[in-house]
């Protein structure tokens, strides 16, 4: 009777502790996309250009409870990464700041389904069958003057050659002189 | 090889080269516009007749795209009668993508999402040179696969590229921005670090 007694108290205990151990949804990972963050006395939230592309991907691809949970846990530690480091502007992140975040994004790609790089300053993140891009984060202002490289190029490679070949003749001239 | 036959001949190779620069920057300086728009309709022709536009469904009971199309890929048509303007849109907005065509921004909304959409196009012939010619209340159509979405211009500005307040991005009114460098039609030897950005809002056919 008692070992019953013992093996139902422990069933219950397990219940319990499991019921208070919710797995992460999308809906609690949509929800911390939301979120207003408090770093150092200043509010913010994430970029409408991160939340966008990552509620596309939520939208597009399930994802297992094991990594929401282990992505909202990172979500929390870019956050506290950001509040330690004591910045109040995150439009000017130092470099170790940046690697520190750079490093969030990797550990996310090497422990979920969710891979992910950080690439000349955009993270580019890629289909779980990876079968190419999902999507690219980046400054939304791009560089669309078709010929600005050219023309610097050119013009700056006709310059020197016209300055060697002028120092070439004149020395040329002084030579026949 | 003696030093004054190698002196003579780099000599010479300079001095060419000298007249050969004054050449180039004579030619470049007087036919430059003519190479790029050669160039931009060879980058035209080569590849809008051969993508095939990425198929994705859209859901019209909560207006919600399922499937969006691929990134880099063809998705849609921009058109603006008034300016003869018919360009592919594709998904991304990298180097070799805005040589094609249109630039959708992947951090911003699609058409028929309700939200903002960025789009951006290199500010050559055959791209957004003539957008500087749109005014209030010109109609811009958007034609995808799923259906086609209208929009008015409302209002047009140049800004600087830090200026990303100009480029916000929002989910409350489905608006499109479409940006280029600036300036448009003159010759610049660097970067330009002006953009000229029209805004136009959706409307719907009662609206037209």
């Amino acid at each position: 009777m008692k070992k019953l007694l013992y093996v139902l108290i422990m069933m219950l205990g397990l219940f319990i502790g499991f019921r208070n151990v919710e797995a992460g949804t999308k809906d609690d990972l949509k929800k911390k996309l939301n979120e207003t963050y408090d770093i150092n006395g200043e509010k913010y939230t994430i970029p409408e250009n991160i939340k966008v592309t990552l509620n596309r991907y939520l939208d597009e691809y399930k994802l297992s409870s094991k990594d929401i949970d282990y992505i909202l846990s990172k979500i929390d530690v870019a956050v506290k990464k950001l509040h330690d480091s004591g910045i109040t502007d995150l439009e000017n992140l130092d470099k170790s700041t940046k690697n520190e975040l750079k490093e969030v994004v990797e550990d996310v790609s090497a422990n979920t389904s969710v891979e992910a790089t950080v690439k000349n300053g955009n993270i580019v993140i890629y289909k779980p069958d990876k079968t190419g891009v999902f999507a690219e984060i980046s400054n939304p202002v791009k560089q669309t003057d078709f010929d600005s490289n050219y023309n610097t190029v050119i013009v700056g490679i006709s310059v020197i050659i016209t300055l060697v070949g002028t120092a070439l003749i004149s020395k040329k001239v002084r030579n026949c002189e | 090889m003696n030093k004054n036959i190698i002196k003579e001949i780099f000599t010479s190779v300079g001095i060419s080269f000298f007249f050969l620069a004054i050449f180039i920057l004579i030619i470049y300086g007087g036919f430059n516009k003519k190479i790029e728009y050669y160039s931009s309709l060879i980058n035209t022709v080569a590849v809008n007749g051969y993508d095939d536009i990425n198929k994705f469904e859209y859901d019209y009971e909560t207006q919600k795209i399922v499937n969006y199309p691929d990134y880099g890929k063809k998705y849609g048509n921009l058109k603006i009668s008034k300016i003869n303007l018919n360009l592919p849109i594709y998904h991304g907005d990298s180097l070799s993508i805005l040589r094609k065509g249109v630039g959708h921004y992947a951090g911003s909304y699609f058409p028929g999402e309700g939200g903002t959409i960025i789009f951006a196009a290199h500010n050559t012939a055959n791209f957004f040179r003539r957008i500087q010619e749109l005014e209030e209340n010109d109609l811009i159509l958007i034609e995808t696969e799923y259906g086609t979405f209208k929009y008015k211009v409302n209002n047009y500005k140049v800004v600087s590229e830090k200026d990303l307040e100009a480029f916000s991005i929002q989910d409350k009114r489905e608006i499109l921005i479409m940006y280029t460098c600036y300036p448009i039609n003159r010759q610049v030897v660097g970067r330009r670090t002006q953009r000229y950005v029209v805004y136009a809002y959706r409307i719907s056919d009662e609206d037209e």
